[in-house]
């Protein structure tokens, strides 16, 4: 046999057999959660849902938020920050759940962390699947060729997602208390994302440090197209990019190199 | 022929570890505080283990309790990797080191057929075709679509046993999963792995079971402390195994 094409056909192979892989564990979360619960997958839109009132009732009737369409705006902000979140959390826990798995099976271990993000991603597509039409609708949103920008942007997002959860998924085996780190800096990085407020409210000295948080960029690119019609300014999809790429070629090195040593660190 | 399994000096070592940290607050704290630091000392579980396995061939592999035969598995599967020394595998390998890895109890035996499938590294084609014969092989009958908690101990190896056998792959690493389910099924798996074998796949088994490796297998190597001791035809190692037991004063 050729070589080269020994080459590329296990390459193809690795990627049929993690895309299998990849779908069976999506599957098997899904299953598995819902299983046994009255209402389902319906409760993991419900915990969003909720909290979306009570921030909404809170920010804009006691706080009085002046944003216009706020909730249209605070809706896809909340929506991007949960994801990105909760994928980054079980993330960085995949690896040790699924133990058994990598000490006795052979498979590629990136399947870890992206069926965690898939996961995650699955809720997330729904809840943006019930709200973009309301939002469009009711609340401001804009019907322009700009709204093409938003699948882009997120599409973008997603991608970024998948690079610090490969990072921290590789973090997550050779320090234990990566779970208590992000239980701490989850909430700081929170409060450091314009989620209920716009870049523009903060005070002069605070907005280098939201400038450089990689999620204001993606929040301000979606809620741009999304909320004013417009195509996102070339600072925002420049950084975004910026950060997939640098975060994409650092996060599949990490995970390259240390990979291999997963088995015997858990 | 050209072998389908070359190892050549392979040696691992594993770091023994007291103090060991695991959190990243321990690494910062013994920064300052010394006597918490983490202290290493080697342990080779392996040393200098080389052979090469032929296609078609049963392989043995025997030792007492921790001399290095699952390590050893997992260097060849390519869950490790080796300190030093190089292996070389051609062809498709399946790990059994243990039956129906990735089964969720909350999932039916059919739903755990896919995830444990897909493991094997097959695609949803692949498994669909093999399904029927899996749940055949199996005897669940109509536990397969029942959740696998509500399955017995034996009726879930039956059926982790049951997919391995559909894998079809070049090589088997087998390590200790013999003692499944009754003694028809056990018989049943037997012949089983009579038919592969008549297929050129090849078997790779670590096991305790000495009568096993004589009856089955063509070679075999004798582990103790993580080296090879002894290495050839199955009967003659096993003959070498009983001796050094009988030596030691124990009894199989």
């Amino acid at each position: 046999m050729n070589l080269t094409d020994g080459l590329l056909s296990h390459a193809a192979r690795r990627l049929i057999v993690s895309r299998t892989l990849v779908k069976y564990l999506v599957l098997k979360e899904i299953k598995v959660k819902s299983r046994g619960t009255y209402f389902g997958v319906a409760w993991t839109l419900m915990n969003p849902l909720f909290t979306i009132i009570v921030y909404f009732v809170v920010f804009r009737h006691v706080f009085r938020v002046g944003i216009p369409n706020f909730l249209s705006f605070f809706i896809m902000g909340f929506l991007m920050w949960t994801f990105f979140a909760r994928a980054i959390t079980a993330a960085a826990r995949c690896v040790a759940d699924n133990e058994n798995l990598v000490k006795q099976a052979v498979f590629p271990l990136e399947v870890l962390p992206i069926s965690a993000v898939l996961y995650h991603l699955f809720h997330h597509a729904v809840a943006l699947g019930l709200a973009l039409p309301l939002v469009l609708a009711f609340w401001g949103g804009k019907l322009t060729l700009n709204l093409l920008w938003v699948g882009v942007v997120l599409a973008g997002f997603v991608c970024f997602t998948m690079a610090v959860a490969l990072w921290l998924a590789t973090v997550g085996v050779f320090f234990r208390d990566t779970q208590d780190i992000l239980e701490v800096g989850l909430p700081m990085l929170f409060w450091a994302t314009p989620v209920f407020y716009s870049v523009g409210m903060a005070p002069e000295y605070l907005r280098p440090i939201l400038a450089a948080n990689p999620l204001s960029s993606f929040l301000g690119a979606v809620r741009t197209a999304l909320l004013e019609g417009r195509m996102p300014s070339g600072a925002q999809l420049g950084l975004a990019t910026a950060w997939v790429a640098v975060m994409l070629v650092f996060g599949a090195w990490v995970f390259a190199r240390y990979g291999p040593r997963f088995a015997e660190e858990l | 022929m050209l072998p389908v399994i070359t190892c050549e000096a392979i040696s691992k070592s594993f770091v023994l570890r007291a103090n060991r940290q695991y959190l990243l607050k321990d690494r910062v704290l013994a920064w300052v505080r010394p006597h918490l630091r983490e202290s290493r000392q080697a342990f080779w579980a392996l040393q200098d283990v080389s052979f090469a396995v032929e296609p078609g061939e049963a392989f043995g592999v025997i030792g007492p309790n921790g001399s290095g035969k699952t390590t050893l598995l997992r260097i060849v599967a390519g869950i490790f990797q080796p300190t030093s020394g190089a292996v070389r595998a051609r062809g498709r390998i399946a790990p059994l080191l243990a039956l129906g890895v990735g089964f969720h109890p909350e999932l039916t035996g059919r739903e755990n057929i896919y995830v444990n499938a897909a493991l094997f590294g097959f695609t949803t084609r692949e498994i669909m075709e093999v399904e029927e014969a899996i749940v055949d092989f199996s005897e669940l009958g109509s536990f397969i679509d029942a959740p696998t908690k509500n399955y017995s101990s034996g009726m879930q190896v039956r059926l982790g046993f049951s997919i391995a056998l559909q894998v079809k792959p070049h090589i088997y690493l087998i390590d200790e999963v013999f003692a499944v389910g009754d003694e028809h099924f056990q018989q049943k798996c037997l012949w089983r792995l009579a038919e592969e074998r008549l297929a050129q796949r090849t078997f790779v088994i670590a096991t305790h079971n000495l009568q096993f490796v004589e009856e089955t297998c063509d070679r075999a190597a004798l582990m103790v402390r993580g080296r090879v001791v002894a290495i050839g035809a199955a009967k003659e190692v096993v003959r070498r195994y009983r001796k050094l037991l009988g030596d030691e004063g124990s009894v199989p």
